[in-house]
């Protein structure tokens, strides 16, 4: 299959691009300086990894997301893999397991090596969930300053998708640089969102998108919000879940929830880490940051005992702290609606029913 | 890279000297120029062991060197308890909100310490018998499990020496050498000599502060002048592994130390 770019540099200037891959974008932001991460196709399921050029793998397939289970399906015009993956960028802004430093005795002084600091990166086919959920991320793991983001908006959405009701997708928000949208038979619309991005494209080859196109490109994103069907009204949500510590529907989610933490792991704003140092047989000393988790029980361990020692304790806990005690920290929800961990919870836990059962019993209260 | 990493550095310093308190408990005097306010607390780091928080415990005003006292809990305070002078510690902090020091200028206090929950006090209590002039009177009541338990005794007879402060000490078990007081520390509150307009300062088991606060609230207490130090899992100091959330609350920055008026409502729900 062919593909087409339209490039749209604003309202004024705007290109079609021909070659038919999107090769020549990755090259463009290698040549800038950009390790790029974007979307490929690994055992089945879309993920996100460094690419040396554009997985064609991707054409025409696309994640199709449903409660605790995960697809992939043929579906014509897709180019970005549809819904999103398992994986979000902060698999990439802050991995799983980082050194932080590693130390070794030298008499009575102690040297330390910190690891380089990694050059800029472009995160290319990201999806406006995703691209939200970098930014709420990035209070705590901010990234590379000069990293770029290339969002692209949803065309068609996943069962478990909610990012309308969180007001973060299907359409780009704020947050990237550059903005692709499929459309047609596997052509895709790219427009600028920031300087750094007119930039790049002014450099791309191509040729101009008519309104036609444009409007096509738009109305499948705004076709793909209508067909969203969960949601959660988020304003509801925070209020509700402060208030609803002792309700009922905790434990009954408690007798489902296997504490097995995938949603944390999925989720794309989920920040929690442990500090751990290990010391190997060379006296060598290293402090890694891993990725923790609050169903773990460990997490609120100290001496004496657990603060959260249920699991019913541990579920509201990360509720309460998606879609409410994040806005006390952080002045927004800490969920963009992406569904994943609805999608990865072994059992389909479903966080928009959950909320909405809270904020049912607070109604009838 | 983001500095986020980077404030997880260490500073690596020498352990001037160790004082043992109790069995279980030490106090390790570091040296470091690095200033804090009573009640924040420092992450102490035992090279190949971990890091854990531990309150300062030392004057605040003397130049040069930190205390910080350890209860032995766990693998790295096991380590940290063992150290010896001259040996070397990861340090860095100081992190949390402290004492209001500046509302105790003038006021009559009231400081309720449960075990160790005195070492996060001490750096008060030194403050304030280095000024007596510059505040009220203080009543310091101290509860322990056993009289082996009571931490900084010779302390607490050069307080109870001194006129600025009344001192009282009870404890759960009794063995028979004490003649003191037994039971709650909260029994020591005597309301004839507490003044409704203190300032009061709780540190100690959850179970402790949560009695000792409604008792001063009954003594007619507001619930913005008491004071309590929460203790929550805190493995980066800085609001960033958030292993210490109570509810909206990062304990590590927020608090430790924050007013009953914030504190009542998180603590009254069990497993928050």
């Amino acid at each position: 299959m062919d593909l087409t770019y339209v490039v749209a540099m604003g309202s004024e200037r705007s290109l079609v691009v021909r070659p038919p891959k999107l090769n020549s974008l990755v090259e463009l932001l290698t040549s800038h300086g950009y390790s790029v991460v974007g979307p490929i196709l690994r055992d089945g399921v879309v993920v996100l990894d460094f690419i040396e050029k554009f997985d064609e793998a991707l054409i025409g397939v696309e994640s199709a997301p449903r409660p605790g289970e995960y697809r992939l399906e043929e579906h014509k015009g897709a180019v970005f893999g549809g819904p999103v993956g398992p994986m979000s960028m902060k698999r990439w802004i802050n991995p799983p397991n980082r050194i932080a430093w590693s130390a070794r005795p030298e008499g009575d002084q102690v040297h330390v090596d910190t690891p380089k600091p990694r050059g800029p990166r472009a995160y290319l086919g990201i999806r406006p969930c995703d691209v939200a959920a970098r930014t709420i991320f990035g209070e705590v793991w901010p990234g590379h300053p000069d990293d770029l983001v290339i969002v692209a908006e949803c065309t068609s959405v996943g069962e478990t998708c909610f990012c309308s009701s969180m007001g973060t997708g299907p359409a780009a928000g704020e947050g990237a640089d550059i903005v692709l949208t499929e459309f047609g038979e596997g052509s895709v619309l790219v427009r600028s969102r920031s300087d750094r991005g007119a930039v790049l494209l002014a450099r791309m080859n191509g040729a101009a998108a008519t309104e036609d196109e444009i409007e096509s490109a738009r109305s499948r994103v705004a076709a793909a919000a209508e067909s969203m069907v969960r949601s959660i009204d988020s304003e509801a949500a925070r209020e509700a879940l402060a208030s609803m510590p002792d309700s009922a529907v905790w434990d009954s989610v408690a007798q489902r929830c296997l504490a097995c933490a995938n949603c944390t792991m999925v989720c794309p704003t989920c920040f929690c880490t442990s500090i751990n140092d290990t010391a190997d047989l060379d006296g060598v000393v290293q402090r890694t940051i891993r990725w923790d988790s609050c169903f773990t029980p460990g997490f609120s361990e100290i001496h004496g005992g657990v603060h959260r020692d249920s699991v019913a304790a541990r579920y509201r806990h990360w509720a309460s702290h998606k879609l409410s005690t994040w806005w006390d920290q952080f002045g927004t929800a800490g969920c963009v609606g992406c569904g994943r961990c609805i999608t990865w919870c072994p059992v389909g836990i479903d966080i928009t029913e959950e909320a909405n059962r809270i904020i049912k019993e607070v109604a009838h209260a | 890279m983001s500095t986020t990493i980077e404030r997880l550095a260490a500073t690596w310093t020498r352990v001037a000297a160790t004082r043992r308190e109790t069995a279980d408990t030490v106090t390790l005097t570091i040296e470091s120029d690095q200033p804090f306010r009573p009640g924040q607390f420092d992450m102490l780091t035992a090279l190949g062991v971990g890091e854990c928080p531990v309150s300062h415990s030392g004057h605040p005003r003397i130049a040069g060197v930190h205390e910080h006292t350890i209860r032995r809990v766990g693998a790295v305070t096991n380590a940290l308890t063992a150290i010896k002078p001259g040996d070397t510690v990861g340090i860095r902090g100081p992190y949390g909100r402290g004492w209001p020091m500046e509302d105790l200028v003038g006021s009559d206090i009231v400081v309720i310490a449960g075990g160790i929950g005195l070492a996060p006090l001490r750096p008060v209590i030194l403050a304030l018998e280095s000024d007596p002039g510059s505040y009220g009177r203080a009543a310091l009541l101290v509860g322990a499990r056993t009289p082996e338990d009571i931490q900084f005794t010779s302390d607490l007879d050069r307080w109870n020496a001194s006129s600025a402060m009344d001192v009282f000490v009870t404890v759960d078990r009794a063995d028979e050498t004490w003649v003191g007081s037994v039971g709650v520390v909260t029994r020591l509150l005597d309301p004839a000599a507490i003044n409704p307009e203190s300032i009061a300062l709780l540190c100690g088991p959850e179970i402790m502060m949560r009695f000792a606060a409604t008792d001063l609230l009954a003594l007619g207490l507001d619930p913005d002048r008491i004071y309590v130090s929460l203790e929550r899992n805190m493995e980066c100091g800085i609001g960033l592994c958030g292993h210490c959330q109570l509810g909206p609350m990062f304990v590590c920055w927020q608090g430790p130390v924050v007013p009953w008026s914030v504190a009542a409502d998180l603590m009254r729900v069990p497993e928050l």
